[in-house]
């Protein structure tokens, strides 16, 4: 019974995610010209296809953009969240209504929703930021040159995004003893003091899995990317898996593919997950309490 | 039922502070609202023509309402076909997740035997590979079996891609039943086999439902694999549609007809969410918490 | 819970049945194939696969469908045609290679030329026999061939470029003769000013064009290329004097206050009649009247256009140079039915089905017997049968494939009026590094 039911679970692994990435690892290492080349055209480079990725402007601004696509756009995404959060369990009226509303952007179609944000909000003529702007009498904002695009394209994904990381910090908060908040409401502990000193320190487990999460969601950026330069792929919203794709399979005026080279970023893509993983596993230690 | 209560004297105590609260409210109404501004353009705009879109004219309705820009784009544009696609392959491989994950997860959840852990540790490894990893040797190996083009095949990797993912879910859901009802069954001379279709699976319905529904939604809004996969018009789903149109856009210009593209894409998550959103929020958190 | 999942189910179940009955007979042409089945396939229902660049529904799309029609009506011969969209360029290589049962497929005509010339068949002999040549546009395969060394494609939906302008705005400017050189270009620009216009629409998509122009003029393609791969711009005096040119139209005002405006707000400005003018290619009247369509009413304008003025007296390129380009049909080398897939071809490239196309995507015709240009573009013929030679896309500027998007980037910002021309040439030169 055992093997009866483990074997489709354990197929599907093996077909989706062991073998392929065993071939990509693989195939990081040789000069590959078409990714559906056979084995027997592969050549052998050993690491030139890594030295080759890192030592391009392009790739380099890529990774560059996650970077900072992590950090900044991490920094906002989970304190607004952990805000919301905090304030939806605080006993505000209407709690349900509020958490529906925020998740909302998450089930409609990204596409959509950066259709919208180029179009409308960012749009420097008609669109709903200079718009406000104005209204304040201050100068409009060209929200799509080369040096604002990038941070309007973050601004776009965070407000996506924070509806997700809110709801698991929501969970997370709901699972703190109450008994804890009282006690120290009696010791005279303030709502700030109490929020440091009680709600930050239990959560860090669930900390933990939202910066996972997070980690993962901005290695794989890819769709806001290339909504955001919808035409040919450009130097401000740059990520790595653009550039992936380029290489991989020919973008605008790119005539030579190199499969291996691909391959090679999704290597290099795949260790900065694992170093990130590893990171906060030994800075954030879980809870004693299980939550 | 603890946690009902921590709620319960949590809000209790909150009530008190009502003018405390005034800051609280101010910052999730301002998000609501604009929330609701942005989703509410995107309704406007499916109601505009193209020319009012790109002037900014959108939430005037000067023409009046273009119920044709929907007529439109449901007929002519494809996305009849897309939104069929995406309910192919939304319900089966949702079935085939479910097919597959429910028996694994129970076994692991259930029955101690060797590698058992290395098991549960593949798949929670698994969940954090970006899918730029797999993507190159299965396209490779999909194009030389001669299988890319196919229906089947989508459903076949979107199956199989969710299977981490689904069996670590619903390991976890397994593993809160009480085991009185094994005992009970096997007792009364049940066969494992039967005591799982009989009495587990009905248990395990809540859970399943849940995963389901977050399955549905991630299948429904795909894009990178249906990039790669799905490139004739008549496989596209509604994510890699709804990008296709907005690059054909350039020779036919129907913005409007884009847009009503969005919202017939958007309703069938929107609805299942206005039914469902305590199932899908509680099936994120309680994924998150201990994914 | 039960009942609903329960209801959730069976409604999906009753969805996929309506999903499987009605995309197999709504689009039975493109029902997910059988595979083998094709080799038992008797001569008299012959048929041939066309991978297509367009997406359905475009006017392109519509023709095509037509097209393939007539031509199994006339022989016999079914032409299943697939809707891959402009993501072909993504999967075609790997199918070809991969053996994928296609006849015939399409691409932008240089990448045909360059990226997919060993995956087609040489097309000169069936073009020989056709009588290919009596009604070509010249260039267009002389430059197919400049590429691959032979006919590998048909080239089809020609475009060419220039400065395309609205007919209203120079008229309420009183400007009464088009410019032939940079002077006079900036003298129209500062009547259309006057005027009350933004004289230059400028997309963020299409600086590289505008820039590539420019330079080209002064220094011919191959010293765009030379430029692009190997640097060398801050010694190069034409390269400095380009980017002033830019930041001349800047600084006195001609571009719009934020240009490079996100694409396509910039041209769109041309049909809301705050623009005047803007450097694109021939397909941006319609690409406009598009935008601007309200309802069934469309755009009331007429269209000039110019060619690309000359820079400055020691100009390496006349005013007769300009990008002219093409999509092209090839077969695929490992096709069974290759006579067939050609005859497919010739039936939407050229006659009544190319004629067609023209006037529905207010395209230029590829049959120089097709009399009939439609009426946006109508005064570009003139300039397109004058042309002398051909630039690429980009004028030569996307030639380095690893800083291109670096490139891009800085013109960008040239435009932007972040960077002044010496600070331009020295950003540029420092990607090389």
């Amino acid at each position: 019974m055992i093997v009866l039911f483990l074997t489709p679970a354990v197929l599907a692994f093996c077909l989706m995610f062991l073998y392929p990435v065993t071939r990509t690892v693989i195939m990081s290492l040789f000069a590959v010209k078409n990714v559906t080349d056979p084995v027997s055209s592969w050549q052998f480079v050993g690491l030139q296809n890594f030295i080759d990725i890192i030592s391009n402007v392009t790739f380099r601004r890529a990774m560059m953009n996650i970077l900072r696509i992590w950090f900044v756009g991490g920094v906002f995404t989970l304190s607004i969240s952990l805000l919301f959060a905090v304030i939806l369990t605080s006993g505000i009226k209407g709690k349900r209504f509020f958490r529906a509303v925020i998740y909302l952007p998450n089930v409609v179609s990204a596409v959509a929703l950066a259709i919208m944000w180029t179009q409308y909000v960012f749009s420097s003529k008609y669109g709903l930021f200079n718009h406000v702007i104005k209204l304040f009498g201050g100068k409009a904002i060209n929200w799509m040159s080369s040096d604002m695009k990038f941070w309007s394209m973050l601004i776009a994904f965070i407000f996506g995004a924070v509806g997700y990381y809110m709801l698991i910090f929501l969970s997370g908060i709901e699972r703190i003893p109450a008994d804890l908040y009282e006690a120290a409401t009696i010791d005279g502990a303030s709502k700030v003091g109490q929020f440091r000193h009680i709600t930050l320190p239990l959560l860090r487990s669930v900390f933990k899995t939202n910066l996972t999460f997070w980690t993962i969601n901005t290695i794989t950026f890819f769709v806001w990317s290339k909504m955001f330069s919808p035409v040919d792929s450009e130097m401000s919203t740059m990520a790595p898996i653009v550039y992936m794709m380029n290489l991989v399979f020919g973008g605008k005026g790119i005539t030579e593919t190199k499969a291996g080279s691909g391959a090679a970023v999704g290597v290099l893509l795949a260790l900065c997950v694992l170093a990130a993983f590893t990171l906060f596993n030994v800075l954030i230690k879980d809870d004693e309490i299980e939550l | 039922m603890k946690t009902k209560e921590a709620k319960a004297t949590k809000q209790k105590a909150g009530s008190k502070l009502h003018l405390s609260q005034l800051p609280a409210y101010l910052i999730v109404i301002f998000w609501v609202v604009f929330t609701f501004v942005l989703l509410g353009w995107i309704f406007a705009a499916s109601l505009s023509t193209s020319r009012e879109i790109y002037t900014g004219e959108v939430l005037k309705f000067a023409s009046g309402f273009h119920f044709e820009n929907y007529a439109t784009a449901w007929n002519s544009q494809n996305v009849s076909v897309f939104f069929l696609n995406s309910v192919l392959y939304a319900s089966l491989s949702l079935i085939g997740i479910q097919l597959i994950c429910a028996p694994a997860a129970y076994v692991l959840a259930r029955f101690v035997f060797k590698g058992n852990k290395l098991l549960k540790n593949c798949f929670i490894v698994a969940m954090s590979i970006p899918s730029i990893m797999v993507i190159l040797p299965l396209y490779s190996a999909a194009v030389q079996m001669h299988l890319t083009g196919t229906r089947s095949l989508l459903i076949i990797l979107y199956i199989c891609l969710n299977v981490p993912f689904t069996t670590t879910f619903l390991l976890n859901f397994f593993s809160s039943l009480s085991h009185t009802y094994e005992e009970a069954a096997a007792i009364d001379g049940c066969t494992p086999i039967r005591t799982f279709w009989k009495i587990m699976m009905p248990l395990a319905q809540p859970g399943l439902v849940t995963v389901g529904i977050f399955n549905f939604l991630a299948v429904w809004n795909e894009y990178f694999m249906a990039m790669i996969f799905a490139s004739s018009d008549s496989l596209k789903n509604v994510g890699m549609g709804l990008f296709s149109m907005v690059q054909a856009m350039k020779s036919n210009g129907n913005m409007g007809g884009l847009f009503a593209a969005v919202v017939i894409v958007f309703m069938p998550t929107f609805i299942i969410y206005l039914f469902l959103s305590e199932k899908i929020i509680a099936g994120i958190t309680a994924g998150g918490v201990k994914g | 819970m039960k009942k609903v999942m329960a209801l959730l189910l069976s409604a999906v179940m009753a969805f996929s049945m309506v999903a499987c009955g009605g995309t197999t007979t709504s689009t039975s042409s493109e029902e997910s194939k059988a595979p083998e089945s094709e080799s038992v396939s008797a001569a008299s229902d012959k048929e041939i696969v066309y991978w297509s660049m367009w997406n359905d529904g475009e006017p392109q799309s519509e023709v095509i469908k037509q097209a393939a029609a007539a031509y199994e009506e006339k022989t016999g011969v079914h032409v299943k045609i697939e809707w891959k969209g402009r993501d072909i360029t993504t999967v075609l290589k790997a199918s070809l290679d991969a053996g994928e049962k296609i006849d015939v497929f399409d691409d932008d005509f240089q990448r045909i030329s360059q990226q997919f010339a060993d995956n087609c068949l040489s097309l000169e002999d069936m073009a020989k026999a056709a009588g290919y040549e009596d009604f070509a546009v010249a260039a267009l395969p002389a430059a197919v061939r400049g590429w691959a060394g032979e006919l590998v494609g048909i080239p089809y939906q020609p475009y060419t470029s220039g400065v395309f302008y609205t007919k209203s705005s120079f008229e309420k400017a009183k400007i009464t003769e088009e410019p032939k050189t940079w002077e006079e270009f900036m003298d129209v620009c500062q009547k259309l000013k006057d005027a009350g216009y933004t004289p230059l629409a400028q997309d963020d998509a299409y600086t590289m064009y505008t820039f590539g122009f420019i330079l080209a003029r002064m220094v011919g393609e191959d010293g765009v290329k030379e430029l692009s791969k190997n640097g060398g711009w801050a010694e190069s005096e034409q390269a400095k004097q380009a980017a002033q040119f830019v930041v001349d139209l800047r600084e006195k005002g001609y571009l719009s206050e934020t240009a490079p405006d996100a694409y396509p707000a910039g041209e769109n400005e041309l049909g809301m009649g705050t623009a005047s003018m803007v450097v694109n290619a021939s397909w941006v009247p319609g690409e406009i009247t598009n935008n601007m369509k309200e309802g069934n009413v469309e755009l009331d304008e007429e269209w000039g256009m110019f060619n690309f003025p000359t820079m400055t007296a020691e100009d390496k390129d006349p005013s007769t140079v300009a990008n002219i380009g093409a999509q092209a049909m090839a077969v695929n080398k490992k096709s069974e039915n290759p006579q067939e897939a050609f005859d497919f071809i010739m039936a939407v490239t050229s006659g009544e089905f190319d004629q067609k196309m023209a006037l529905e995507s207010n395209g230029i015709p590829a049959d120089t017997r097709n009399e009939q240009w439609p009426e946006m573009i109508a005064n570009v013929r003139e300039a397109f049968n004058a042309q002398t030679d051909a630039y690429e896309w980009n004028m030569g500027l996307n030639e380095n494939a690893d800083l291109k998007e670096a490139i891009n980037d800085l013109i960008n910002k040239l435009f932007e009026g972040s960077l002044d021309a010496q600070g331009f040439v020295t950003e540029m030169d420092a990607l090389y590094k």
